[in-house]
């Protein structure tokens, strides 16, 4: 009996440590941007919930709906439910800790900058024809504002949040704002729009129903829309928001598969942009962030084979600027699975996008939200800023904020050169950084260069020790940073340093949290 | 030997292929549809590395209690879920609380080891002043005929004094009891020896509260008690005959004390880290006639709660010393220290163990069942004794068992226990109210 306990305790052992062991690999090519192949056309899974997919989305964070909760999508529920599993680092990342574009995100600031001038123009087709009749096909009885879903004269389709009449651009503001933000960062945002509606323009579609308390679903009537709309004035202002294309199927989860999609490879709370989300959230101001805001879209190559898409919906329920966020996430951590197992990594990661939102980006964006006077719109201005400044503190000083490495070919050798992100942001000076760097054969078992301290995160590997490499394995060049009277150096960096004769190239980088 | 070396070989060569599996590059996948891809980046097929699935099965047995649990609970788990899904539990919640969620009214469940089955109604005002203000309010009848009736208010802000906010915190319990059980005095009482007596409780503590910082509060504490037994049962111990120390008169007293409280957790229900620790000292002062049953008490409060592997999954440590420091006229046997079900070993029924002092120790496990259920694994360890100087660790009593929460509303959850700790499964079910 004890001898079979002793061989399964060491073969757990053996398990466990063969996992740490292969912690660091170097499974994809040598490229910090890559793709998902996960747009491979399947057949169209059975659909087996019997709601309208649009009701959850149309609803408002007050009503709490559970009625839908999405038994479409895998696990259902939602928060606070078994969770099987470790706390792992996220597993969707390549090999420069990066994620790869895929039906869930698509990297974009992180990846190409922040484009202010652009902000506006991502607007000009995301809200109704200007004119002709605006069909009302259902409505939901909020319990501060009422939601229309319509159609326009092109045949698009939009939910439309009324602000409160007494406070034009309470809602549709922030909401425009935070869905700016998410979609600029990757995230599939359906686009959201401040409007002002005429109430004219609304007629009732042949079979409207009207979504009312507890779920229930009744004929939406000339009277009950006028009822529903009572408080109104009659340029009603409101955010639009474009359904996306394709056919809808309901909420996505955080946490679990939908293994009903055979794109869907890896368990959601294991990715990191939905783990990341929690810092961006943060940066946003959306605390009731849930499965109710979320929404998956089968999008059909041919008559019966399709991929899925993942969406954000429905950011009428971000707060307005104000107080400092807290810096690891939003009060949302403990409601939602992937948030939950957010790791320091999947937090940089978040923040590396957040820093990437400049000044002149942000008052773009603001600008773009229509905020309805300027002590509003600078205050969002200022609080976006300041939850940004926050989230940045925090993580580019835990982390080392080292990035975007590159080698480059020198006079006699090859050149490393990164982008220290904590200068960058301005919450460290330029001249009061030290860096290091020291090459290794794998594991630290050989030390190759010793440290070599710089004033600029750049040195130089010349062609002599280039030679020493041997071809195609991978060795690790550790580059830490402190500040100048600073105790300690910050925890490394490690790159995979893989050679061909007088010539290098990073093959992946590990950042350590420790 | 043999077959040791032949494990250990495999061990090697499953901790050195896998890794070795895991660097493998994943399988380029045919060209996906041109149009849905930028053109200018390599596309992969994003895989879970080898290492998170060894992980994951490596790790797999602490995850079958819950797994268990939960295909126990599955008729609950899917009952709740069909309830949210057609809103009945909103509707509950809207009828119960008048839709406002400011003022509750709702039924209490109470059964308990040793006692019989009780019910009764609860109220709970949350913010009716719009002042911070919270006042709960219950009673409960037995089948028996005990009554108990609650009542505490509390209001964070009641004053400041130099910026620091005062708070205030009124609680009285008000009990009746027909038959409460006496098994003697002594961590060695037997379960055979069981008696019983009539006992009248009455408490009221008023606390004011300074919160100097965010996890820090000191108060002082003012109150009154009284408490009288009678009626007794002539089995087991006879204390008719042989009157304990106290027995068949009013004990009443004035309280006066004060205490500390560290309060790290991140939230009050349902906490997945942090802790609360409290030190209370008070001084019970004899105010009746026929001797002096005056006594100092003394409660250490070391409570930590530690997040696992997974979310929601937490583990909960407990250490709670009560001491009683006798005046010369001696402690008054029913103001004894008392150990059972309903104070942290929960083994064991109600009025188990009595003495001057008593010390428990407590190791919960929390993990997440369904949305609304969360099941619990617990095992107590504690003893009472006659004062520190005859303390030592043994004759520890120890019980264990398991339960779960239902969180029915938002603020009433039911609650379902069961533990053994040697003398029979004792059962606990109750539907009461989320603190505070």
């Amino acid at each position: 009996m004890m001898r079979r306990f002793f061989i399964a305790v060491l073969a757990a052992a053996a398990l466990i440590a063969s996992a740490q062991a292969s912690a660091y690999d170097l499974r994809y090519p040598p490229v910090r941007w890559m793709s998902d192949l996960d747009r491979t056309p399947h057949a169209l899974p059975v659909v087996r919930h019997a709601y309208d997919p649009l009701d959850g989305f149309l609803l408002s964070a007050e009503q709490d709906v559970q009625a839908i909760s999405s038994f479409a999508t895998g696990l259902g529920g939602a928060s606070r439910k078994h969770l099987p599993g470790l706390k792992v680092e996220a597993i969707d990342t390549n090999n420069f800790d990066e994620v790869a574009d895929s039906t869930w995100f698509t990297n974009r600031i992180g990846r190409y900058g922040a484009r202010p001038d652009e902000v506006a123009d991502s607007l000009s087709n995301c809200s109704p024809e200007a004119k002709g009749a605006l069909i009302v096909s259902q409505a939901v009885v909020g319990k501060y504002r009422p939601t229309l879903l319509v159609q326009d004269a092109s045949g698009n389709k939009f939910a439309i949040h009324l602000d409160p009449p007494d406070s034009p651009g309470k809602i549709s503001s922030p909401a425009t704002a935070a869905a700016l933000i998410l979609s600029n960062a990757g995230f599939h945002v359906a686009p959201h729009c401040p409007v002002t509606i005429d109430r004219g323009r609304l007629t009732l579609a042949d079979h409207a129903h009207l979504l009312g308390a507890y779920g229930k679903r009744e004929e939406l009537t000339e009277e009950k829309l006028s009822s529903l709309l009572d408080k109104q004035p009659r340029e009603m202002r409101a955010v639009a928001i474009r359904m996306p294309e394709g056919r809808p199927f309901g909420r996505f989860q955080f946490t679990g598969r939908l293994y009903s999609d055979k794109n869907d490879r890896m368990r959601h709370q294991d990715r990191r942009e939905l783990r990341g989300l929690r810092v961006m959230s943060s940066f946003i101001g959306w605390a009731s962030i849930s499965e109710r805001s979320t929404y998956d879209v089968f999008i059909e190559t041919t008559d019966s084979a399709g991929y899925f898409e993942h969406w954000l919906l429905n950011l009428t329920d971000v707060e307005e600027p104000g107080s400092l966020p807290n810096p690891i996430g939003t009060g949302a951590s403990l409601l939602n699975g992937a948030f939950a197992l957010m790791t320091s990594l999947d937090a940089f990661w978040g923040t590396k996008i957040v820093a990437k939102y400049s000044d002149s980006m942000i008052e773009a964006i603001v600008a773009a939200a229509r905020y309805p006077d300027e002590a509003s719109a600078q205050a969002a201005i200022a609080g976006l800023k300041s939850r940004r400044d926050a989230l940045i503190r925090y993580w580019f000083t835990r982390l080392s904020p080292l990035d975007g490495f590159a080698l480059d070919p020198g006079a006699d050798g090859v050149l490393l050169s990164c982008n220290d992100l904590a200068t960058g942001a301005g919450i460290a000076e330029p001249s009061q950084r030290r860096y290091r760097f020291q090459l290794q054969s794998p594991y630290g078992r050989a030390i190759l260069m010793p440290w070599r301290e710089a004033d600029a995160c750049s040195i130089g590997i010349e062609n002599d020790l280039l030679n020493q490499l041997r071809s195609g394995r991978a060795y690790e060049l550790l580059v830490q940073v402190k500040d100048v009277g600073a105790q300690w150096w910050m925890a490394a960096v490690e790159l995979a340093i893989k050679s061909n004769g007088d010539s290098a190239i990073i093959a992946g980088l590990n950042r350590r949290t420790r | 030997m043999r077959r040791e070396c032949r494990a250990i070989l495999i061990a090697v060569l499953i901790a050195v292929a896998l890794p070795a599996w895991a660097m493998q590059p994943p399988k380029r996948a045919p060209a996906p549809p041109p149009q849905t891809l930028p053109a200018d980046e390599p596309a992969f097929r994003i895989t879970p590395p080898a290492s998170y699935t060894a992980k994951r099965i490596a790790l797999f047995p602490l995850e079958i209690p819950g797994y268990m649990l939960k295909a126990l609970l599955w008729p609950v788990g899917s009952t709740l879920e069909w309830m949210e899904r057609n809103h009945y539990s909103d509707r509950v919640q809207d009828a119960i609380s008048f839709k406002s969620h400011k003022i509750w009214i709702y039924p209490v469940v109470d059964k308990s080891p040793g006692t019989s089955f009780g019910g009764g109604v609860a109220v709970k005002v949350i913010d009716l002043f719009q002042k911070g203000d919270n006042i709960n309010a219950d009673y409960r009848v037995h089948v028996n005929l005990d009554m108990f009736a609650d009542v505490s208010f509390r209001k964070d802000e009641l004053f400041h004094i130099g910026g620091v906010p005062v708070a205030l915190a009124f609680k009285g319990n008000w009990a009746k009891r027909g038959s409460f059980n006496f098994f003697g005095v002594g961590n060695n009482s037997l379960e055979s020896n069981q008696s019983s007596w009539a006992e009248n409780d009455l408490d009221a503590t008023v606390r004011f509260g300074l919160k100097p910082i965010h996890t820090l509060s000191l108060y002082a504490i003012l109150g009154g008690s009284a408490t009288s037994t009678g009626n007794a049962s002539t089995q087991g111990i006879d204390p008719a005959n042989n009157p304990p120390r106290g027995y068949g008169r009013w004990l009443q007293y004035i309280r006066m004390g004060g205490g500390i409280t560290h309060d790290t957790r991140d939230v009050t229900w349902n906490p997945r880290r942090g802790g609360i620790h409290s030190l209370e000292v008070s001084r019970f002062q004899y105010m009746g006639t026929g001797g002096n049953f005056s006594y100092n008490d003394y409660r250490l409060l070391l409570n930590q709660y530690i997040p696992l592997w997974s979310p929601d999954h937490t583990l909960m440590l407990r250490n709670y010393w009560w001491l009683e420091q006798q005046s010369s006229g001696g402690l008054p046997v029913p103001r004894m220290t008392v150990l059972d079900a309903d104070n942290w070993l929960r083994g064991f029924d109600q009025g188990r163990f009595r003495d001057r002092s008593s010390v428990v120790f407590n190791a919960e496990y929390y993990f997440p069942l369904f949305r609304r259920v969360r099941g619990m694994m617990l095992v107590d360890y504690g003893r009472v004794f006659n004062g520190l100087s005859n303390f030592t660790f043994k004759d520890f009593k120890y019980s264990a068992g398991g339960g779960f929460d239902i969180e029915l509303t938002r603020v009433i959850i039911a609650r379902f226990r069961a533990a053994y700790g040697g003398e029979g499964v004792k059962f606990l079910l109750t539907l009461l109210r989320k603190q505070p």
